[in-house]
C-alpha cells in the first residue's frame, strides 16, 4: 500500500472526490517476463460506461485502461488464521465478449488464448509455418525457426496448427481456469474517467492477486469463477520438488532463460563452460562452439566421420595431427598415449567393434570395458539420408549413433531416410543424462582433449578436436557427405565443432545438480 | 443560455431508416398497432405522425413533463461504524448517486400517449436522454403505466432510473 493512500484513509472524514474505485485485472495468458502488456485485461465494474484509466504501477509510467465490464467480486477478506478464503467473481457467461475484434482483442496486440502466441507472428521455414511463442517483445523475428529453437532471446517457434493461422482468438471462458485475478482499489481522485490524461501517480490499497479455481456456476446469463489464494492450490507442494538423494529430478538441459518455472536448472548447452572475450576493451560472453555428447551410461559420444585407422604402433598423445583410431593387435603391444583412441576389432580378445578411450600415457594394455585404464567411447556419423542404420539387437549401446540438428540419436529399428527428429518409432535421442552426480560432473566439468588439426587447415581453440564446418546455408543444421571430407553443422547461425572430451575435469565449475547427495535414504 | 427544461425528445419515426433505430423501430411498432390503411378514419400511423411532428419538416417534438415531477436521489457510501458513535464514510466509486424519477403525462391526446409508449418501447432497455434543468442525463425506463381515462384522451406515467 502507497504511504499516501495509507495516510488519507485513515482520516474521519474524506473528501466528496475520495470515492472508493476497484478495478480488476485478469490474466489471459501467463506472465513469462516483466514486459507482458497484451496478456492482462483490465476491467473495471464502477457506475460509468466510461473507460477509467490508472497507473497501476506494475509496469512503468503508463496508465493502464480499464474498460467497462459487468463484472462483481465478492468475499475478498484476509485473515489470520483458518483456511484462506475462497472469493467468487462473477462475469456475464458472454464469451464472444472477449474474442477477436473485441474491444480486449485489438486494445494493444493481438493475442490467441488458446495458444497463447501472438497471432499474425508466422513465418515460413522450410514450406512449415511456424508461429513464436509469446515470450518477449512482440516483433517479428527474421531469424529462421527450427522446433524449441530459442532464436537469440526472441522466443521460441512451434510449428503452427490451423487455429493459429485463422488470426481468431478461440477463447472460451473454461480457459481462465488457472488464471490470475488482481483486484486493485483506489482512490477516485487517482484515476481519471473518461479519454482525459491519467494522473501519473499509482497510490492505491494493497491488491489482491487470486487464481481462478474452478467455475463455481455457470447459467444462461453468468458464470462465476471461484478463486484462490495462489498458495492454496491442490496438489501443488513448496518446495515443488521432490527431495531424493541419488537422482538429479531436472530436466536434461532444461534451463533457459525464458522460462522461470521450475522444472529444471540444467543450463548445460553440451559445450564446456562459456568464456569471456575482449575485443577492443568490450568484454564479451562467448558460447563456447564445441559439442560434447555422452551417453546415458556416461560414454563420451564422438563422431566417427573424422576418424582413419591404422595398425601402427604409435602413441596417440594428442600431438598428431589428426584423429587415429588405433587398431588393437590380437597379441597386445601397442602402445597408446592419453586421450588415445583404440578400436577393437574382431579376433581380439573381448567385446568386438568397440572403441576405447586410453585414460593414461603409455598404456599398453588391451582395451577392455573392465580395465580402469581404458573408457568406453560410442561412435556416431551424421546422418545421411541415402544411408541404411541398424539397431544392434543384442546390446543396444551397440546401435547405430547418428548425429541431426545439434542432437546425437540412436537407432531402434533398421531404416533409410527417416529424419532423426521426426521418427521417434526409429530413433531415439542419445544425449541423455545419467542423473547421476558423475553424470553431472562430466558434462559441466567438461574439459577438451589435446588438439587434432584436420586435413582442411582449420583449427578451433586449443585442446578441442575441431572441425570448422562448411555447409550451404539451405543445408544449416544438418552435417552432409560429401565425397571424402566431411562437412557438418552450423546450428543457430554459429559454427559448431564436435568435441572429444578428456577424462578430466574442470573442478572450478559448480554442478547444479538437483538431488540431495547428503541426504540419508530413508527406508 | 438556453431555457430551463423538464423534457425529453423523441424522433420522428421514419420507415427508411435502418433497423435498430428507434425511428424504423417506433415505425414499425405503431404500423403493426395501427396499421397503413388510409380508410382508417385518420387513425393510422401516418395520422399519428402528422398530429405529433405536423407536415412540416420537423425530425423530432419535445415532451414536456407534466407538473408533479418527482426526483428521488441516494447516495451509495461506505461507512465503518466505530463504538464510540463515530462514522467513517466513503463515497462508494465512480458516480454514487442513484436516482430515479416518476414522471406524469396526464390527459393528453391519445396521439400523443401511442408515440411515446412506441418510444419507450423500441427504446427500452436501452437509455435515452432527458433534459432536467439544463442538464442532459441518461435514464432508462423499466415501466410505464398508460390510463386510458377517455378513448382520445389518455395519461401515461413512468418511473425512470438514470444511468451514467
Amino acid at each position: 500500500m502507497s504511504d499516501v493512500i495509507a495516510k488519507e484513509v485513515q482520516d474521519l472524514e474524506m473528501a466528496p472526490q475520495e470515492a472508493f474505485v476497484t478495478l480488476y485485472e485478469i490474466e489471459v495468458i501467463e506472465d513469462t517476463d516483466s514486459t507482458g502488456q497484451s496478456r492482462t485485461l483490465y476491467f473495471h465494474a464502477e457506475n460509468t460506461e466510461e473507460d477509467i484509466k490508472f497507473n497501476n504501477g506494475d509496469t512503468g509510467s503508463q496508465p493502464k485502461i480499464y474498460t467497462a465490464f459487468p463484472m462483481i467480486m465478492q468475499g475478498v477478506e484476509s485473515r489470520g488464521d483458518g483456511a484462506s478464503n475462497r472469493p467468487t467473481v462473477t462475469i456475464p457467461n458472454v464469451e464472444s465478449i472477449l474474442r477477436s475484434g473485441s474491444a480486449f482483442d485489438t486494445e494493444s496486440y493481438p493475442w490467441d488464448a488458446e495458444n497463447a502466441y501472438i497471432t499474425g507472428d508466422v513465418v515460413t521455414y522450410d514450406g512449415k509455418q511456424y508461429v513464436r511463442e509469446l515470450v518477449t517483445t512482440p516483433t517479428v523475428n527474421s531469424t529462421l525457426p527450427s522446433a524449441n529453437q530459442t532464436a537469440n532471446g526472441n522466443g521460441v517457434w512451434v510449428l503452427a496448427t490451423a487455429s493459429d493461422l485463422d488470426g481468431k482468438n478461440e477463447l472460451v471462458l473454461e480457459d481462465l481456469i488457472g488464471k490470475r485475478v488482481t483486484r486493485r482499489q483506489t482512490l477516485s481522485k487517482y484515476v481519471q474517467v473518461g479519454s482525459a490524461t491519467a494522473p501519473s501517480n499509482h497510490f492505491q490499497f494493497p491488491k489482491s492477486i487470486y487464481v481462478i479455481d474452478r467455475i463455481s456456476a455457470k447459467n444462461p446469463i453468468s458464470i462465476t469463477f471461484e478463486l484462490s489464494s495462489p498458495f492454496d492450490l491442490q496438489n501443488v507442494k513448496l518446495p515443488n520438488r521432490v527431495v531424493t538423494s541419488q537422482y538429479c529430478p531436472w530436466v536434461y538441459k532444461g534451463w533457459k532463460e525464458s522460462n522461470t518455472d521450475v522444472k529444471s536448472a540444467c543450463y548445460w548447452k553440451g559445450t564446456v563452460r562459456d568464456t569471456f572475450t575482449e575485443t577492443g576493451g568490450t568484454v564479451q560472453l562467448a558460447e563456447s562452439p564445441i559439442m560434447y555428447f555422452y551417453t546415458i551410461d556416461d560414454e563420451p559420444l564422438i563422431l566417427h566421420d573424422l576418424g582413419t585407422y591404422t595398425n601402427a604402433n604409435t602413441v596417440q598423445d594428442g600431438t598428431v595431427s589428426s584423429l587415429i583410431f588405433t587398431t588393437a593387435h590380437p597379441s597386445g603391444g601397442r602402445n597408446y598415449g592419453i586421450n588415445g583412441i583404440a578400436y577393437v576389432p574382431s579376433g581380439v580378445a573381448g567385446v568386438p567393434d568397440m572403441f576405447f578411450q586410453s585414460l593414461q600415457s603409455g598404456n599398453t594394455q588391451t582395451p577392455s570395458e573392465s580395465s580402469n585404464q581404458w573408457r568406453v567411447v560410442r561412435v556416431y556419423t551424421i546422418w545421411h539420408e541415402n544411408e541404411t542404420y541398424n539397431p544392434y539387437i543384442p546390446d543396444s549401446r551397440r546401435s547405430d549413433y547418428v548425429y541431426d540438428k545439434g542432437i546425437v540419436y540412436k537407432c531402434l529399428k533398421t531404416n533409410t531416410n527417416k529424419v532423426p527428429g521426426d521418427n521417434p518409432n526409429f530413433w531415439v535421442q542419445a544425449d541423455v543424462c545419467g542423473k547421476l552426480l558423475s553424470s553431472c560432473k562430466r558434462r559441466y566439468q567438461v574439459k577438451g582433449a589435446k588438439r587434432f588439426t584436420l586435413s582442411d587447415g582449420n583449427r578451433g581453440p586449443d585442446n578441442v578436436y575441431n572441425h570448422r564446418p562448411n555447409i550451404p546455408l539451405s543445408r544449416k543444421d544438418r552435417g552432409s557427405l560429401s565425397g571424402s571430407s566431411v562437412q557438418v553443422s552450423s546450428y543457430n547461425g554459429t559454427a559448431r565443432f564436435h568435441g572429444l572430451p578428456k577424462n578430466e575435469f574442470d573442478n572450478s565449475i559448480s554442478l547444479p545438480f538437483g538431488g540431495f547427495p547428503g541426504t540419508r535414504r530413508l527406508r | 443560455m438556453a431555457s430551463r427544461a423538464f423534457s425529453f425528445s423523441i424522433p420522428k419515426p421514419n420507415d427508411s431508416f435502418s433497423i435498430g433505430t428507434p425511428q424504423k423501430d417506433m415505425f414499425t411498432d405503431l404500423t403493426a398497432k395501427y396499421g397503413t390503411a388510409t380508410s382508417g378514419g385518420g387513425e393510422t400511423v401516418t395520422d399519428i405522425i402528422e398530429y405529433n411532428f405536423g407536415t412540416g419538416a420537423a425530425t423530432s417534438v419535445e415532451i414536456k413533463f407534466d407538473r408533479g415531477f418527482a426526483r428521488q436521489t441516494q447516495h451509495r457510501a461506505l461507512i465503518a461504524n466505530f463504538g464510540d458513535g463515530y462514522e467513517q464514510r466513503v463515497r462508494d466509486g465512480i458516480n454514487p448517486k442513484v436516482e430515479s424519477f416518476n414522471m406524469n403525462l396526464a390527459n393528453r391526446r391519445w396521439e400523443e400517449i401511442a408515440l411515446i409508449s412506441s418510444f419507450i418501447d423500441s427504446t427500452s432497455p436501452s437509455h435515452f436522454n432527458i433534459t432536467l434543468e439544463l442538464e442532459t442525463i441518461k435514464v432508462v425506463c423499466n415501466a410505464y403505466n398508460v390510463n386510458i381515462g377517455h378513448d382520445a384522451v389518455q395519461s401515461i406515467s413512468m418511473q425512470l432510473k438514470r444511468v451514467y
